[in-house]
C-alpha cells in the first residue's frame, strides 16, 4: 500500500519531484499520530519506516475516502473514510471489483475511466454517483490518477472520492427556491394581465346582456360567455394566484364547498365521462380559509380527473376524525402513481403529467394544509385491479 | 357558482367610524330617495368606463378618475359614499389613495379591487400603518359588485 501511495503522490503532483519532497517535508512536521497497529488491509508485511507510515496515517486519516485498485478495476487498498462514505469495510472491498459501488447503469463509466487511466490520464473533481452499500445513492466528487511502478508503468489508479450529497441537495434546494422566485414574479405578472382584461370582457358582456329585451335571441349567447368567463377567471385565480392573500376563515360547510367545486368541473367531468359519487357523513361547520379549501379541492378534482383518461369513477367522502376535524377521501380508479413518483409528487415542480402539468398543485395544497393544521396522505396503485390513487385530506374544525 | 371575494375587513384603528353614524347616513339616503355615489378610481380605462356605466344603469349615481392623484381630488370634491379603486394605479396607489380619503373623509366606505397577487404586498404596508381595507380580486362579475354594493 505505501508504495502505492507513493506513487500516487506521484502521480498526481506530476513531475514536480522538489516541489513534492518540500511539500511532504513539511508534512512530516505536521504531527500525526502513528496507527496503533497496522492497517489490515496493507499488503506489504515489512514495517514501515519513519516517512512511509506517516504517509499511511495521511491517508488512514483522511476526511475523503482513498481509495486504490488494478488495471482490472479490482480494490487493492481501502481507507477508513471509504468505509464512512461506501459503508463497505476494507476487508468487504479489497479483491473486489469496483463496480460494486458503481450503479448498474453507470457500469460503462468505470471502462471509460479505467481506459483514460491506462493512457496516463488523469480525472479531475469529476461528479457522479455512486451507491453505499445499503442500496443508498451518494453525490461524489472523484479525482483519478494513474499509479505507477518504478520504472513508470501504469499498474492501476487511486481514486479519491468526495461525498457532495449535502452540497448537491444545497444546489437543488437553491435552484428550487430560484425557481419558485421566478415562477412567483411570473405569476403576478400574468395575472395583472390576464385579469385586468378579464375584468373589462365580463364588464363588457354584462352590459351588452343587460341591454337585450328579455326575449332576445343572443341572450343564451351572452349568458353562456359569461359563464365561460367566470371559469376562466377560475382557473386564472387557481394557477396564478397561490400566493395571494387567502382571507381570513369563515365558517364553511364543506359539502356544500365540494359541491361548488364540483360545479366549476361539471363540463370537464362529463367530457371525460367522469361519474361522481359522493357521500358525506359529516355535517359540521369548519372554520377554514374558502379560497384556499377551494384551491386544495379544484387541484384534487383535477388530479382525479387527469387520471382517468378513459373515465370512471371519482368517489369523494368526508367523515369525522375523531373531535378535532374532519377527513375528507378523492378517491379515483385511474393509471396510479408509480411507487418511485409517489415520494416525490409533493416536491415542487414534480409533475407525472409531462408538459401539461405545472407541479405546483399539491405542494401548494399541503403547504396550504400544513399552515393551518392539517395535513395531507397520498396513496396509490398502478397494478390492476387496485390501480387508482386516494388523496386524504385532514382538516382541524378550527384552522 | 362562487365568488373571488377576499374579504379583509378590519376596523381602522386610527379613524374609527361610529356604526351608528353610517346607519344614520344609509337612513337619511333611503327615505330621500337620494342615489349613493359610487367614485370608481381604475388606470384601466375599459374597466373604469365599463364598471361606471354599469352602476349608473343600475341605479347608482357613478363618477370615475383614471389615477390615484385625480381620484383623490374628485373624492375631496364630491365626497361620494363609496370608492371602489384599483390598487397598482400610476400617480399614487390604491392603498394611498385609500389612506389619504379614510383620513380626509372618514365615513367614506372603500373598497380595494385588484388583479394582481403582488398588491398584497401594498395593502400589507397599508395594514402595518393602521389601515385596512376590504379587497376584491379582478376579474368579479359586475352582480356580484353589484350585491355588495346594495349592501352598503
Amino acid at each position: 500500500m505505501t508504495r502505492e501511495i507513493d506513487s500516487q503522490l506521484a502521480g498526481q503532483q506530476g513531475s514536480s519531484s522538489a516541489a513534492d519532497h518540500e511539500r511532504l517535508r513539511m508534512e512530516r512536521e505536521v504531527p500525526v499520530k502513528a496507527p496503533e497497529k497496522a492497517p489490515d488491509n496493507v499488503p506489504d508485511k515489512t514495517p514501515p519506516d519513519d516517512f512511509q507510515w506517516r504517509l499511511a496515517a495521511l491517508v488512514e486519516s483522511s476526511d475523503d475516502a482513498i481509495v486504490s485498485k488494478n488495471l482490472d478495476g479490482i480494490v487493492t487498498s481501502w481507507n477508513p473514510a471509504a468505509e464512512r462514505l461506501f459503508g463497505y469495510g476494507a476487508e468487504e472491498m479489497i479483491g473486489q471489483p469496483i463496480l460494486k459501488i458503481i450503479p448498474a447503469e453507470l457500469h460503462t463509466e468505470e471502462s471509460e475511466i479505467l481506459r483514460k487511466v491506462k493512457a496516463g490520464e488523469r480525472i479531475d473533481h469529476y461528479e457522479t454517483r455512486r451507491v453505499r452499500k445499503n442500496g443508498e445513492m451518494i453525490d461524489v466528487s472523484l479525482t483519478i490518477s494513474p499509479i505507477k511502478d518504478q520504472q513508470g508503468h501504469i499498474i492501476g489508479s487511486s481514486k479519491i472520492a468526495r461525498g457532495i450529497s449535502q452540497r448537491k441537495k444545497m444546489e437543488r434546494l437553491l435552484i428550487q427556491s430560484e425557481k419558485l422566485a421566478a415562477t412567483a414574479n411570473m405569476a403576478a405578472t400574468i395575472a395583472h394581465e390576464i385579469n385586468n382584461p378579464l375584468d373589462a370582457v365580463m364588464n363588457l358582456v354584462y352590459l351588452a346582456r343587460t341591454a337585450l329585451p328579455a326575449n332576445s335571441k343572443s341572450l343564451p349567447y351572452l349568458l353562456t360567455a359569461e359563464r365561460e368567463l367566470e371559469r376562466v377567471a377560475h382557473i386564472a385565480r387557481q394557477t396564478l394566484g397561490y400566493y395571494c392573500d387567502p382571507g381570513p376563515a369563515s365558517d364553511i360547510q364543506l359539502e356544500q364547498l365540494l359541491e361548488e367545486v364540483l360545479g366549476v368541473y361539471r363540463s370537464r367531468l362529463l367530457a371525460g365521462n367522469v361519474a361522481v359519487d359522493c357521500s358525506f357523513a359529516h355535517h359540521r361547520v369548519i372554520r377554514a380559509s374558502k379560497d384556499e379549501l377551494m384551491q386544495i379541492f379544484s387541484s384534487l378534482i383535477t388530479n382525479a380527473i387527469d387520471a382517468m383518461p378513459e373515465g370512471g369513477v371519482l368517489n369523494i367522502a368526508t367523515r369525522e376524525a375523531g373531535e378535532e376535524g374532519i377527513e375528507i377521501l378523492v378517491k379515483d380508479k385511474g393509471t396510479g402513481i408509480s411507487r418511485e413518483n409517489l415520494d416525490r409528487v409533493f416536491e415542487p415542480f414534480f409533475s407525472t403529467k409531462g408538459k401539461r402539468g405545472t407541479g405546483i398543485a399539491l405542494w401548494v395544497a399541503r403547504q396550504l394544509l400544513e399552515k393551518r393544521g392539517g395535513s395531507i396522505h397520498l396513496q396509490s396503485s398502478t397494478e390492476f385491479p387496485w390501480n387508482g390513487t386516494t388523496v386524504s385530506v385532514f382538516i382541524p374544525f378550527q384552522t | 357558482m362562487y365568488g373571488p371575494w377576499q374579504k379583509i375587513r378590519l376596523v381602522d384603528p386610527v379613524s374609527p367610524r361610529p356604526n351608528a353614524f353610517r346607519k344614520q347616513k344609509q337612513d337619511e339616503g333611503k327615505s330621500k330617495r337620494k342615489k349613493t355615489t359610487v367614485l370608481v378610481v381604475d388606470d384601466e380605462r375599459l374597466i373604469a368606463d365599463t364598471m361606471t356605466e354599469i352602476l349608473k344603469r343600475s341605479g347608482f349615481h357613478a363618477l370615475c378618475a383614471y389615477d390615484g392623484l385625480s381620484g383623490l381630488e374628485m373624492a375631496l370634491e364630491i365626497t361620494p359614499d363609496v370608492v371602489l379603486t384599483d390598487v397598482v394605479m400610476p400617480n399614487m396607489n390604491g392603498v394611498q389613495l385609500a389612506i389619504a380619503i379614510r383620513k380626509a373623509l372618514p365615513s367614506v366606505e372603500i373598497i380595494l379591487l385588484s388583479g394582481q397577487a403582488i398588491i398584497n404586498d401594498l395593502v400589507e404596508r397599508g395594514r402595518n400603518q393602521g389601515y385596512s381595507f376590504e379587497l376584491l380580486a379582478k376579474p368579479i362579475h359586475p352582480e356580484k359588485l353589484l350585491r355588495r354594493l346594495h349592501e352598503i
